[in-house]
Protein backbone atom coordinates (compact mmCIF):
# COMPACT_ATOMS: atom_id res chain seq x y z
CA UNK A 1 0.00 0.00 0.00
CA UNK A 2 2.73 2.40 0.99
CA UNK A 3 4.73 1.67 -2.16
CA UNK A 4 1.69 2.28 -4.34
CA UNK A 5 1.11 5.60 -2.65
CA UNK A 6 4.73 6.67 -3.03
CA UNK A 7 4.58 5.91 -6.74
CA UNK A 8 1.70 8.31 -7.09
CA UNK A 9 3.18 11.08 -5.01
CA UNK A 10 4.12 13.50 -7.75
CA UNK A 11 1.79 16.31 -8.74
CA UNK A 12 2.36 18.07 -12.05
CA UNK A 13 3.67 14.69 -13.30
CA UNK A 14 1.40 14.90 -16.33
CA UNK A 15 3.21 18.04 -17.36
CA UNK A 16 6.42 16.16 -17.97
CA UNK A 17 7.33 16.01 -21.64
CA UNK A 18 8.81 12.53 -21.47
CA UNK A 19 11.94 10.93 -20.19
CA UNK A 20 14.41 13.61 -21.26
CA UNK A 21 16.66 14.56 -18.34
CA UNK A 22 19.81 16.52 -17.73
CA UNK A 23 22.28 16.70 -14.88
CA UNK A 24 22.16 19.90 -12.84
CA UNK A 25 25.64 20.44 -11.45
CA UNK A 26 26.39 22.46 -8.34
CA UNK A 27 27.54 25.56 -10.22
CA UNK A 28 25.13 28.54 -10.57
CA UNK A 29 22.45 27.57 -13.07
CA UNK A 30 20.02 29.77 -15.00
CA UNK A 31 16.33 28.90 -14.72
CA UNK A 32 13.71 30.63 -16.84
CA UNK A 33 14.52 34.04 -18.25
CA UNK A 34 15.86 35.75 -15.17
CA UNK A 35 16.65 33.42 -12.27
CA UNK A 36 20.06 32.01 -11.38
CA UNK A 37 20.18 29.24 -8.78
CA UNK A 38 23.03 27.68 -6.83
CA UNK A 39 21.83 24.07 -6.65
CA UNK A 40 24.00 23.11 -3.59
CA UNK A 41 23.87 19.43 -4.63
CA UNK A 42 23.47 17.65 -7.94
CA UNK A 43 19.90 17.43 -9.20
CA UNK A 44 18.29 15.84 -12.21
CA UNK A 45 16.49 18.31 -14.45
CA UNK A 46 13.34 17.13 -16.21
CA UNK A 47 12.00 18.44 -19.46
CA UNK A 48 8.40 19.63 -19.30
CA UNK A 49 5.88 20.48 -21.98
CA UNK A 50 5.49 24.02 -20.64
CA UNK A 51 7.72 27.01 -21.25
CA UNK A 52 7.26 28.35 -17.75
CA UNK A 53 7.86 25.19 -15.74
CA UNK A 54 11.21 23.60 -14.85
CA UNK A 55 11.45 20.59 -12.54
CA UNK A 56 14.47 19.35 -10.62
CA UNK A 57 14.64 16.26 -8.45
CA UNK A 58 17.21 14.39 -6.39
CA UNK A 59 15.65 10.95 -5.90
CA UNK A 60 12.87 11.19 -8.52
CA UNK A 61 9.75 13.33 -8.65
CA UNK A 62 7.80 10.75 -6.71
CA UNK A 63 10.04 11.36 -3.71
CA UNK A 64 11.04 14.99 -4.05
CA UNK A 65 10.51 17.74 -6.59
CA UNK A 66 11.61 21.33 -6.92
CA UNK A 67 9.25 23.16 -9.28
CA UNK A 68 10.22 26.49 -10.85
CA UNK A 69 7.25 28.41 -12.25
CA UNK A 70 8.94 31.35 -13.94
CA UNK A 71 7.97 34.53 -15.76
CA UNK A 72 4.22 33.98 -15.40
CA UNK A 73 2.54 36.98 -17.01
CA UNK A 74 -0.66 38.78 -16.10
CA UNK A 75 -3.66 36.80 -17.37
CA UNK A 76 -1.83 33.47 -17.66
CA UNK A 77 -2.54 30.43 -15.46
CA UNK A 78 0.35 29.37 -13.25
CA UNK A 79 0.18 25.82 -14.61
CA UNK A 80 -2.07 23.84 -16.91
CA UNK A 81 -4.27 21.08 -15.54
CA UNK A 82 -5.27 17.72 -16.96
CA UNK A 83 -8.66 17.80 -18.65
CA UNK A 84 -9.04 21.57 -18.43
CA UNK A 85 -8.75 24.23 -21.08
CA UNK A 86 -6.29 27.01 -20.33
CA UNK A 87 -9.04 29.64 -20.56
CA UNK A 88 -11.00 27.92 -17.78
CA UNK A 89 -8.14 28.04 -15.29
CA UNK A 90 -7.85 30.80 -12.71
CA UNK A 91 -5.21 33.21 -14.08
CA UNK A 92 -2.38 35.02 -12.35
CA UNK A 93 -3.00 38.77 -12.03
CA UNK A 94 -0.17 41.24 -11.53
CA UNK A 95 -2.39 43.00 -8.96
CA UNK A 96 -2.31 39.91 -6.75
CA UNK A 97 -1.01 40.26 -3.22
CA UNK A 98 1.04 37.46 -1.63
CA UNK A 99 -2.13 36.02 -0.06
CA UNK A 100 -3.66 35.75 -3.52
CA UNK A 101 -0.54 34.01 -4.83
CA UNK A 102 -0.63 31.39 -2.06
CA UNK A 103 -4.22 30.66 -3.09
CA UNK A 104 -3.17 30.44 -6.74
CA UNK A 105 -0.45 27.92 -5.89
CA UNK A 106 -2.93 25.86 -3.84
CA UNK A 107 -5.38 26.04 -6.75
CA UNK A 108 -2.75 24.83 -9.25
CA UNK A 109 -1.90 21.90 -6.97
CA UNK A 110 -5.57 21.04 -6.54
CA UNK A 111 -6.19 21.09 -10.27
CA UNK A 112 -3.29 18.69 -10.69
CA UNK A 113 -4.68 16.12 -8.29
CA UNK A 114 -3.70 17.33 -4.81
CA UNK A 115 -6.40 17.30 -2.15
CA UNK A 116 -7.02 19.24 1.06
CA UNK A 117 -4.28 21.73 0.24
CA UNK A 118 -3.51 24.09 3.10
CA UNK A 119 -1.05 26.96 3.26
CA UNK A 120 0.55 28.50 6.33
CA UNK A 121 3.35 30.71 7.65
CA UNK A 122 3.12 33.32 4.90
CA UNK A 123 5.81 35.90 5.55
CA UNK A 124 7.84 38.49 3.65
CA UNK A 125 11.40 37.41 2.82
CA UNK A 126 14.02 38.45 0.26
CA UNK A 127 13.97 36.76 -3.13
CA UNK A 128 17.47 37.50 -4.34
CA UNK A 129 17.67 41.28 -4.47
CA UNK A 130 13.86 41.60 -4.74
CA UNK A 131 11.07 41.62 -2.19
CA UNK A 132 9.57 38.16 -2.01
CA UNK A 133 7.53 35.99 0.28
CA UNK A 134 7.60 32.45 1.56
CA UNK A 135 4.95 30.04 2.75
CA UNK A 136 4.46 26.39 3.64
CA UNK A 137 2.00 23.88 2.22
CA UNK A 138 0.50 20.54 3.15
CA UNK A 139 -1.71 18.33 1.03
CA UNK A 140 -2.69 14.79 0.17
CA UNK A 141 -1.98 13.15 -3.16
CA UNK A 142 -4.85 11.53 -5.04
CA UNK A 143 -3.94 8.25 -3.38
CA UNK A 144 -3.79 9.70 0.09
CA UNK A 145 -0.07 10.21 0.67
CA UNK A 146 0.65 13.11 3.04
CA UNK A 147 2.89 15.72 1.42
CA UNK A 148 4.64 18.83 2.69
CA UNK A 149 5.88 21.76 0.69
CA UNK A 150 7.55 25.11 1.01
CA UNK A 151 7.50 27.89 -1.56
CA UNK A 152 9.39 31.10 -2.33
CA UNK A 153 7.81 33.65 -4.65
CA UNK A 154 8.22 37.15 -6.02
CA UNK A 155 6.45 39.45 -8.48
CA UNK A 156 9.00 41.91 -9.93
CA UNK A 157 7.70 43.90 -12.91
CA UNK A 158 4.30 42.27 -12.47
CA UNK A 159 5.55 38.82 -13.49
CA UNK A 160 5.33 35.92 -11.07
CA UNK A 161 8.13 33.54 -10.14
CA UNK A 162 7.43 30.68 -7.73
CA UNK A 163 9.88 28.04 -6.53
CA UNK A 164 8.03 25.19 -4.85
CA UNK A 165 9.60 22.19 -3.13
CA UNK A 166 7.31 19.25 -2.33
CA UNK A 167 8.02 15.83 -0.85
CA UNK A 168 6.27 13.17 1.23
CA UNK A 169 5.87 14.38 4.81
CA UNK A 170 7.39 11.17 6.08
CA UNK A 171 11.20 11.33 5.87
CA UNK A 172 11.75 12.95 2.47
CA UNK A 173 10.62 16.52 3.19
CA UNK A 174 12.76 16.78 6.31
CA UNK A 175 15.70 15.15 4.61
CA UNK A 176 15.95 17.79 1.89
CA UNK A 177 14.51 20.87 3.60
CA UNK A 178 17.96 22.21 4.70
CA UNK A 179 19.23 21.91 1.12
CA UNK A 180 16.13 23.66 -0.21
CA UNK A 181 16.60 26.48 2.30
CA UNK A 182 20.10 27.02 0.91
CA UNK A 183 18.77 26.89 -2.66
CA UNK A 184 16.16 29.52 -1.80
CA UNK A 185 18.83 31.73 -0.23
CA UNK A 186 21.04 31.40 -3.29
CA UNK A 187 18.56 32.78 -5.81
CA UNK A 188 19.55 35.82 -7.80
CA UNK A 189 17.22 37.57 -10.20
CA UNK A 190 18.06 39.72 -13.23
CA UNK B 1 -14.44 -9.54 -4.88
CA UNK B 2 -13.15 -6.18 -6.05
CA UNK B 3 -15.63 -4.29 -3.91
CA UNK B 4 -14.19 -5.92 -0.79
CA UNK B 5 -10.65 -5.01 -1.83
CA UNK B 6 -11.76 -1.44 -2.45
CA UNK B 7 -13.42 -1.34 0.96
CA UNK B 8 -10.20 -2.49 2.62
CA UNK B 9 -8.36 0.31 0.85
CA UNK B 10 -10.87 2.98 1.72
CA UNK B 11 -10.58 2.22 5.42
CA UNK B 12 -6.95 3.35 5.47
CA UNK B 13 -7.37 6.51 3.41
CA UNK B 14 -6.58 9.74 5.27
CA UNK B 15 -9.57 11.31 3.49
CA UNK B 16 -11.96 9.25 5.62
CA UNK B 17 -13.78 11.40 8.19
CA UNK B 18 -13.69 9.62 11.54
CA UNK B 19 -15.85 12.03 13.59
CA UNK B 20 -17.84 9.58 15.77
CA UNK B 21 -20.92 11.81 16.07
CA UNK B 22 -21.13 12.44 12.33
CA UNK B 23 -20.59 8.76 11.50
CA UNK B 24 -23.22 7.66 14.01
CA UNK B 25 -25.66 10.19 12.58
CA UNK B 26 -25.10 8.96 9.00
CA UNK B 27 -25.29 5.31 10.03
CA UNK B 28 -28.53 5.86 11.93
CA UNK B 29 -30.07 7.75 9.02
CA UNK B 30 -28.98 5.01 6.62
CA UNK B 31 -30.51 2.35 8.86
CA UNK B 32 -33.73 4.31 9.14
CA UNK B 33 -33.97 4.28 5.34
CA UNK B 34 -32.55 0.82 4.63
CA UNK B 35 -34.63 -0.93 7.32
CA UNK B 36 -33.95 -4.68 7.07
CA UNK B 37 -30.84 -4.02 4.94
CA UNK B 38 -29.24 -1.89 7.69
CA UNK B 39 -26.68 -4.47 8.76
CA UNK B 40 -25.62 -5.09 5.14
CA UNK B 41 -24.53 -1.51 4.55
CA UNK B 42 -21.37 0.21 5.86
CA UNK B 43 -21.19 4.00 5.60
CA UNK B 44 -17.93 5.86 4.86
CA UNK B 45 -17.70 9.63 4.86
CA UNK B 46 -14.95 10.78 2.50
CA UNK B 47 -13.51 14.27 2.50
CA UNK B 48 -14.11 15.23 -1.14
CA UNK B 49 -15.65 18.64 -1.87
CA UNK B 50 -17.89 17.46 -4.75
CA UNK B 51 -21.58 16.63 -4.54
CA UNK B 52 -21.80 12.85 -4.78
CA UNK B 53 -22.39 9.56 -3.03
CA UNK B 54 -21.80 6.00 -4.18
CA UNK B 55 -22.89 2.46 -3.40
CA UNK B 56 -20.94 -0.69 -4.19
CA UNK B 57 -22.66 -4.06 -4.55
CA UNK B 58 -21.08 -5.32 -1.32
CA UNK B 59 -22.83 -2.60 0.69
CA UNK B 60 -20.05 0.01 0.86
CA UNK B 61 -21.88 3.33 0.92
CA UNK B 62 -19.60 6.34 0.39
CA UNK B 63 -20.85 9.84 1.10
CA UNK B 64 -18.78 12.84 0.01
CA UNK B 65 -18.46 15.73 2.44
CA UNK B 66 -19.49 18.01 -0.47
CA UNK B 67 -22.92 16.37 -0.30
CA UNK B 68 -23.27 16.98 3.43
CA UNK B 69 -22.28 20.61 2.87
CA UNK B 70 -24.84 21.14 0.09
CA UNK B 71 -27.93 19.48 1.59
CA UNK B 72 -30.17 22.11 3.15
CA UNK B 73 -31.79 19.63 5.52
CA UNK B 74 -31.89 15.97 6.50
CA UNK B 75 -34.72 15.33 4.05
CA UNK B 76 -32.49 16.19 1.08
CA UNK B 77 -29.71 13.98 2.41
CA UNK B 78 -32.24 11.20 2.89
CA UNK B 79 -33.15 11.31 -0.81
CA UNK B 80 -29.46 11.02 -1.77
CA UNK B 81 -28.90 8.05 0.55
CA UNK B 82 -32.17 6.42 -0.47
CA UNK B 83 -31.13 6.56 -4.15
CA UNK B 84 -27.99 4.59 -3.29
CA UNK B 85 -29.85 2.18 -1.02
CA UNK B 86 -32.31 1.55 -3.87
CA UNK B 87 -29.44 0.46 -6.16
CA UNK B 88 -28.40 -1.99 -3.45
CA UNK B 89 -31.89 -3.33 -2.79
CA UNK B 90 -32.65 -3.67 -6.48
CA UNK B 91 -29.42 -5.62 -7.03
CA UNK B 92 -28.53 -3.63 -10.11
CA UNK B 93 -25.03 -5.09 -10.29
CA UNK B 94 -26.46 -8.58 -10.56
CA UNK B 95 -28.90 -7.45 -13.23
CA UNK B 96 -26.06 -6.06 -15.33
CA UNK B 97 -24.10 -9.29 -14.93
CA UNK B 98 -27.06 -11.53 -15.81
CA UNK B 99 -27.75 -9.42 -18.85
CA UNK B 100 -24.25 -10.32 -19.98
CA UNK B 101 -23.26 -6.72 -20.40
CA UNK B 102 -20.29 -6.61 -18.08
CA UNK B 103 -17.48 -8.79 -16.91
CA UNK B 104 -18.21 -10.67 -13.71
CA UNK B 105 -15.16 -9.14 -12.03
CA UNK B 106 -16.21 -5.58 -12.78
CA UNK B 107 -16.25 -3.11 -9.93
CA UNK B 108 -19.67 -1.52 -9.78
CA UNK B 109 -20.08 1.78 -8.06
CA UNK B 110 -23.47 3.46 -8.21
CA UNK B 111 -23.19 7.20 -7.90
CA UNK B 112 -25.88 9.76 -7.49
CA UNK B 113 -24.39 12.00 -10.20
CA UNK B 114 -21.60 11.54 -12.71
CA UNK B 115 -19.83 14.69 -11.57
CA UNK B 116 -17.01 13.99 -9.18
CA UNK B 117 -16.86 10.26 -9.70
CA UNK B 118 -13.16 10.48 -10.41
CA UNK B 119 -12.04 11.45 -6.94
CA UNK B 120 -13.09 8.43 -4.94
CA UNK B 121 -12.54 5.98 -7.78
CA UNK B 122 -8.97 7.23 -8.11
CA UNK B 123 -8.41 6.98 -4.37
CA UNK B 124 -9.55 3.37 -4.43
CA UNK B 125 -7.30 2.64 -7.38
CA UNK B 126 -10.30 1.35 -9.29
CA UNK B 127 -10.47 3.76 -12.19
CA UNK B 128 -9.99 0.98 -14.71
CA UNK B 129 -12.75 -1.12 -13.19
CA UNK B 130 -15.45 1.46 -12.75
CA UNK B 131 -18.74 0.51 -14.35
CA UNK B 132 -21.55 2.95 -14.68
CA UNK B 133 -25.18 1.98 -14.84
CA UNK B 134 -27.83 2.46 -17.44
CA UNK B 135 -30.09 5.47 -17.39
CA UNK B 136 -33.02 3.10 -16.86
CA UNK B 137 -31.41 1.74 -13.69
CA UNK B 138 -30.75 5.28 -12.50
CA UNK B 139 -34.38 6.20 -13.15
CA UNK B 140 -35.43 3.09 -11.24
CA UNK B 141 -33.18 4.06 -8.31
CA UNK B 142 -34.54 7.61 -8.37
CA UNK B 143 -38.12 6.30 -8.16
CA UNK B 144 -37.42 3.62 -5.57
CA UNK B 145 -35.28 6.01 -3.52
CA UNK B 146 -38.08 8.56 -3.55
CA UNK B 147 -40.49 5.95 -2.24
CA UNK B 148 -38.05 4.84 0.48
CA UNK B 149 -37.49 8.38 1.77
CA UNK B 150 -41.12 9.49 1.63
CA UNK B 151 -42.22 6.28 3.35
CA UNK B 152 -40.07 7.43 6.28
CA UNK B 153 -41.88 10.76 6.27
CA UNK B 154 -39.32 12.96 4.49
CA UNK B 155 -40.88 15.87 2.63
CA UNK B 156 -41.25 14.79 -1.04
CA UNK B 157 -40.77 18.37 -2.24
CA UNK B 158 -37.16 18.32 -0.97
CA UNK B 159 -36.11 15.83 -3.66
CA UNK B 160 -37.00 18.34 -6.36
CA UNK B 161 -35.40 21.18 -4.38
CA UNK B 162 -32.19 19.20 -4.09
CA UNK B 163 -32.00 18.65 -7.86
CA UNK B 164 -32.88 22.27 -8.49
CA UNK B 165 -29.97 23.32 -6.29
CA UNK B 166 -27.51 20.91 -7.86
CA UNK B 167 -28.56 21.87 -11.38
CA UNK B 168 -28.16 25.58 -10.52
CA UNK B 169 -24.60 25.04 -9.32
CA UNK B 170 -23.87 23.00 -12.43
CA UNK B 171 -25.32 25.68 -14.71
CA UNK B 172 -23.15 28.34 -13.04
CA UNK B 173 -19.98 26.41 -13.83
CA UNK B 174 -18.98 26.78 -17.49
CA UNK B 175 -16.48 23.92 -17.13
CA UNK B 176 -19.09 21.43 -15.91
CA UNK B 177 -20.30 20.38 -19.34
CA UNK B 178 -16.71 19.83 -20.46
CA UNK B 179 -16.22 17.50 -17.51
CA UNK B 180 -19.30 15.48 -18.36
CA UNK B 181 -21.30 16.45 -15.31
CA UNK B 182 -24.75 14.88 -15.25
CA UNK B 183 -24.09 13.14 -18.53
CA UNK B 184 -23.20 9.61 -19.55
CA UNK B 185 -25.00 7.22 -17.24
CA UNK B 186 -27.47 9.49 -15.50
CA UNK B 187 -30.76 11.03 -16.61
CA UNK B 188 -30.59 14.72 -17.45
CA UNK B 189 -31.14 16.99 -14.43
CA UNK B 190 -34.27 18.51 -15.96
CA UNK B 191 -35.75 15.04 -16.40
CA UNK B 192 -34.91 14.12 -12.80
CA UNK B 193 -36.32 17.42 -11.61
CA UNK B 194 -39.55 16.96 -13.56
CA UNK B 195 -39.96 13.39 -12.35
CA UNK B 196 -39.41 14.35 -8.72
CA UNK B 197 -41.76 17.32 -8.99
CA UNK B 198 -44.55 15.20 -10.45
CA UNK B 199 -44.15 12.56 -7.75
CA UNK B 200 -44.01 15.22 -5.02
CA UNK B 201 -47.14 16.95 -6.34
CA UNK B 202 -49.00 13.67 -6.17
CA UNK B 203 -47.92 12.99 -2.61
CA UNK B 204 -47.37 16.28 -0.80
CA UNK B 205 -50.99 16.93 0.11
CA UNK B 206 -51.47 13.58 1.76
CA UNK B 207 -50.05 14.73 5.10
CA UNK B 208 -48.99 17.91 6.82
CA UNK B 209 -46.23 16.62 9.04
CA UNK B 210 -43.56 15.91 6.45
CA UNK B 211 -40.07 15.84 7.96
CA UNK B 212 -37.32 18.34 7.07
CA UNK B 213 -35.08 17.88 10.14
CA UNK B 214 -33.01 20.94 9.19
CA UNK B 215 -31.45 21.36 12.63
CA UNK B 216 -30.56 17.67 12.91
CA UNK B 217 -28.28 17.87 9.86
CA UNK B 218 -26.94 21.33 10.67
CA UNK B 219 -25.91 20.26 14.17
CA UNK B 220 -23.69 17.55 12.68
CA UNK B 221 -22.27 19.60 9.83
CA UNK B 222 -21.58 22.88 11.65
CA UNK B 223 -18.29 21.79 13.28
CA UNK B 224 -16.92 20.87 9.84
CA UNK B 225 -18.40 23.58 7.68
CA UNK B 226 -15.49 26.02 7.86
CA UNK B 227 -13.00 23.37 6.71
CA UNK B 228 -15.26 21.99 3.97
CA UNK B 229 -16.08 25.42 2.59
CA UNK B 230 -12.39 26.36 2.53
CA UNK B 231 -11.53 23.16 0.67
CA UNK B 232 -14.31 23.71 -1.85
CA UNK B 233 -13.16 27.25 -2.44
CA UNK B 234 -9.57 26.13 -3.08
CA UNK B 235 -10.65 24.40 -6.30
CA UNK B 236 -13.12 27.02 -7.51
CA UNK B 237 -12.80 28.18 -11.11
CA UNK B 238 -15.82 30.29 -11.79
CA UNK B 239 -17.66 31.13 -8.61
CA UNK B 240 -20.23 28.33 -9.11
CA UNK B 241 -19.98 27.66 -5.39
CA UNK B 242 -21.65 31.05 -4.92
CA UNK B 243 -24.97 29.39 -5.77
CA UNK B 244 -24.50 27.19 -2.70
CA UNK B 245 -23.27 30.02 -0.47
CA UNK B 246 -26.06 32.39 -1.50
CA UNK B 247 -28.63 29.70 -0.76
CA UNK B 248 -27.01 29.17 2.66
CA UNK B 249 -27.18 32.93 3.23
CA UNK B 250 -30.89 32.97 2.41
CA UNK B 251 -31.46 30.22 4.97
CA UNK B 252 -29.06 31.71 7.55
CA UNK B 253 -29.15 35.47 6.93
CA UNK B 254 -26.97 36.23 9.95
CA UNK B 255 -24.20 33.72 9.42
CA UNK B 256 -20.96 35.66 9.40
CA UNK B 257 -19.09 32.58 8.24
CA UNK B 258 -21.25 32.18 5.13
CA UNK B 259 -20.83 35.86 4.30
CA UNK B 260 -17.08 35.55 4.82
CA UNK B 261 -16.89 32.74 2.26
CA UNK B 262 -19.03 34.72 -0.17
CA UNK B 263 -16.45 37.49 0.17
CA UNK B 264 -13.61 35.03 -0.32
CA UNK B 265 -15.21 33.61 -3.47
CA UNK B 266 -15.68 37.04 -5.04
CA UNK B 267 -12.19 38.17 -4.07
CA UNK B 268 -10.59 35.10 -5.64
CA UNK B 269 -12.73 35.20 -8.80
CA UNK B 270 -11.95 38.91 -9.23
CA UNK B 271 -13.98 39.62 -12.35
CA UNK B 272 -15.57 43.04 -12.95
CA UNK B 273 -17.31 44.25 -9.79
CA UNK B 274 -16.19 41.31 -7.68
CA UNK B 275 -13.94 43.38 -5.41
CA UNK B 276 -16.93 45.57 -4.49
CA UNK B 277 -19.09 42.48 -3.96
CA UNK B 278 -16.36 40.98 -1.77
CA UNK B 279 -16.19 44.17 0.30
CA UNK B 280 -19.96 44.11 0.87
CA UNK B 281 -19.86 40.45 1.92
CA UNK B 282 -16.95 40.98 4.33
CA UNK B 283 -18.70 43.99 5.84
CA UNK B 284 -21.90 41.97 6.24
CA UNK B 285 -19.91 39.18 7.88
CA UNK B 286 -18.32 41.63 10.30
CA UNK B 287 -21.73 43.06 11.16
CA UNK B 288 -22.80 39.59 12.26
CA UNK B 289 -21.48 38.12 15.44
CA UNK B 290 -19.81 34.91 14.35
CA UNK B 291 -17.46 36.16 11.63
CA UNK B 292 -14.02 34.60 11.45
CA UNK B 293 -11.18 37.04 12.17
CA UNK B 294 -10.03 36.41 8.62
CA UNK B 295 -12.99 38.50 7.41
CA UNK B 296 -11.03 41.56 8.60
CA UNK B 297 -7.99 40.42 6.65
CA UNK B 298 -10.08 39.81 3.54
CA UNK B 299 -11.58 43.26 3.91
CA UNK B 300 -8.13 44.75 4.37
CA UNK B 301 -6.93 43.12 1.14
CA UNK B 302 -9.85 44.40 -0.97
CA UNK B 303 -9.53 47.89 0.55
CA UNK B 304 -5.79 47.85 -0.19
CA UNK B 305 -6.45 46.87 -3.79
CA UNK B 306 -9.05 49.61 -4.04
CA UNK B 307 -6.59 52.23 -2.80
CA UNK B 308 -8.61 52.83 0.38
CA UNK B 309 -5.55 52.91 2.59
CA UNK B 310 -7.12 54.13 5.81
CA UNK B 311 -9.88 51.51 5.61
CA UNK B 312 -7.30 48.82 4.78
CA UNK B 313 -5.13 49.84 7.73
CA UNK B 314 -8.10 49.76 10.09
CA UNK B 315 -9.17 46.29 8.86
CA UNK B 316 -5.65 44.89 9.15
CA UNK B 317 -5.30 46.29 12.67
CA UNK B 318 -8.53 44.58 13.69
CA UNK B 319 -7.36 41.33 12.16
CA UNK B 320 -4.12 41.49 14.12
CA UNK B 321 -5.97 42.22 17.35
CA UNK B 322 -8.62 39.50 16.82
CA UNK B 323 -6.11 36.85 15.68
CA UNK B 324 -3.06 37.43 17.89
CA UNK B 325 -1.77 33.89 17.32
CA UNK B 326 -2.12 33.91 13.53
CA UNK B 327 1.03 32.84 11.70
CA UNK B 328 0.84 35.62 9.10
CA UNK B 329 1.35 38.65 11.35
CA UNK B 330 4.59 39.60 9.61
CA UNK B 331 2.85 39.54 6.22
CA UNK B 332 0.00 41.73 7.40
CA UNK B 333 2.47 44.17 8.97
CA UNK B 334 4.23 44.22 5.59
CA UNK B 335 0.93 45.08 3.89
CA UNK B 336 0.47 47.90 6.37
CA UNK B 337 3.97 49.19 5.67
CA UNK B 338 3.14 49.39 1.97
CA UNK B 339 0.07 51.49 2.75
CA UNK B 340 2.23 54.22 4.29
CA UNK B 341 0.44 57.06 6.04
CA UNK B 342 -1.78 58.09 3.17
CA UNK B 343 -5.56 57.87 3.61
Amino acid sequence: MKTARILSASVFALLLAGCATNLIETKPTPVGDRLVISPQVEWTGLQTNQNHLTIWTIDGTRLDALYFFTDIENGEPMATAPGMDKVDLRPYRSSMLPDDVTELVAYALTKNGAQQVTTSNLKPVPFGNQQGFRFDLAYLTSTGLKMKGTALATQPDGKLDVILFAAPEEYYFGRYEPTVDKVFSSVTIH
Amino acid sequence: MKSDAAEQRIQSLPQIVHDPALNTYLKNLTCKLAAEYCNDIRVYIVNVPDFNASMSPNGMLVVYTGTLLRCDNEAQLAFVLAHEIAHFKLRHALARYRAGRDDASAMYIFTVVTLGVGAIIAQLGMAGDFMSYSRDQEREADAAGFDIATARGYDPREAARLWTNVAAEDAADPTASKRGAFTSSHPAPTERLNTMTQKADALAGQRTDWILATDDLRKQVTPWRDKWMAETLAAEDSGAFLTVLNRMASIEPHSGMVQYYIGETYRRRNTDGDIDRARTAYQTAIADNDEPAAAFKGLGIVEMKSGHNAAAREAFDKYLSFAPAADDHAMVEYYKSRLGDTP
